[in-house]
């Protein structure tokens, strides 16, 4: 609700300017996707997998990026199932927080406490895609 | 707009109630930087560059929800794109010197592959800085942020997201380390380290020991192969120096 002078609420205001910069930020990642090769190509393996012969825990992020990049999602989400999902997310969130903010629409906020639940599931959720990982030799 | 400070530390400054108008109390000191319509930009700057590097808790301790979250971000653009700066300066001047040594402690695995940018990869590199560090800086925010939730660090916070987002930002005051050549590199990640837990801290009222597991999480997860390669590094040049020594 907007005051007397016009100004929006502080949360209003903050939220506003994080779904915009959300927004902003999916659609420059989209917009680079074509240059995502060329961009990765400079950087080093993990070192991780090259001295343990085993994938750490964020092993296959840049690779299910890679594959997004060129529109192969099938790819990405069986081979690198848990960071397809996060940038997938991460876009499509932007994607949606952006135009909500763009038109001045309420954004959800955060919650300050997680369920222990919600704790434990998302450690079990790193650690199965780790398995995973590491099963199928990412 | 009734401004809804996050709750100061006790026993210095009461805690307001969150929404609370603060109108008649005696207001509280805030971030210069905050502060840059009366100060003055380039004030406002140092007088909070000062601030975060001698006396970061009581820095982190003056942010306001105030509903803006780009001034800080362009504050943090500042100093990172500086640090950006230097960083490619070195690595134009030292590079291929540090390349031959590191070559001589053996095999470097993945990061042989890493060859020293030229001129224009520097001017690259530093011309799209501020787009990489808006994506790096919301990404990174959100990581801490999820981090900070999973340890309980968020259960009293006065703020959310923005407080995350809001000390990512001023921590790039590290940065300014990368002014030193060489070892530069190391002080800024240290650095940024410390003034993550103490900022994580001050902003969501959590204990110290909540701040370092959050910021330690994604450490441990993402930058474990920095860590095998610098164990890898300084346990060869060791090696090296102890056999020549012998």
């Amino acid at each position: 609700m907007a005051d007397p002078i016009g100004r929006q609420p502080v949360a209003d205001q903050i939220g506003r300017q994080l779904g915009l910069l959300w927004g902003a930020v999916s659609l420059s990642l989209i917009a680079l996707s074509p240059l995502a090769s060329a961009f990765a190509g400079g950087l080093p393996g993990c070192p991780f997998k090259s001295f343990t012969g085993f994938a750490c825990p964020g092993c296959g992020a840049t690779r299910a990026a890679l594959a997004l990049a060129r529109l192969d999602p099938v790819h990405a989400l069986t081979h690198y199932p848990l960071p397809a999902l996060a940038w997938t997310l991460f876009i499509t969130g932007g994607l949606v927080a952006g135009w909500r903010a763009w038109r001045h629409l309420p954004l959800p906020q955060l919650p300050r406490r997680l369920p222990i639940w919600a704790r434990f599931g998302i450690v079990g959720v790193v650690l199965v895609n780790w398995a995973y990982s590491i099963a199928t030799g990412v | 707009m009734a401004e809804e400070p996050f709750p100061p530390a006790p026993p210095s400054i009461p805690p307001a109630a969150e929404g609370a108008s603060t109108e008649g109390a005696p207001a509280s000191p805030r971030m210069p930087w905050e502060e840059r319509d009366r100060l003055g930009y380039a004030d406002a700057l140092i007088e909070t560059v000062k601030l975060i590097v001698t006396a970061p808790s009581e820095a982190f301790s003056r942010l306001r929800s105030d509903g803006d979250v780009i001034w800080p971000l362009l504050f943090g653009l500042f100093f990172s794109w500086l640090g950006q700066f230097f960083n490619q300066i070195w690595n134009l001047i030292f590079g291929q010197a540090m390349r031959s040594m590191l070559e001589g402690v053996g095999d470097l695995g993945p990061f042989g592959q890493l060859t020293p940018t030229g001129l224009i990869g520097t001017v690259i590199s530093i011309s799209i800085w501020p787009f990489l560090f808006a994506i790096f800086i919301l990404i990174g925010a959100g990581i801490y942020h999820l981090c900070l939730m999973l340890v309980g660090a968020t259960n009293t916070s006065p703020t959310g997201f923005e407080g995350t987002l809001k000390v990512l930002c001023y921590v790039q005051v590290s940065n300014l380390a990368s002014v030193i050549p060489i070892a530069g590199g190391l002080i800024t990640m240290v650095a940024t380290l410390v003034l993550t837990v103490i900022g994580f801290k001050e902003v969501h009222r959590t204990t110290t020991g909540s701040a370092v597991v959050a910021v330690l999480i994604p450490v441990t997860l993402c930058c474990i192969c920095c860590v095998i390669f610098l164990v890898m590094v300084f346990g060869g040049a060791l090696a090296a120096a102890m056999s020549a020594g012998g």
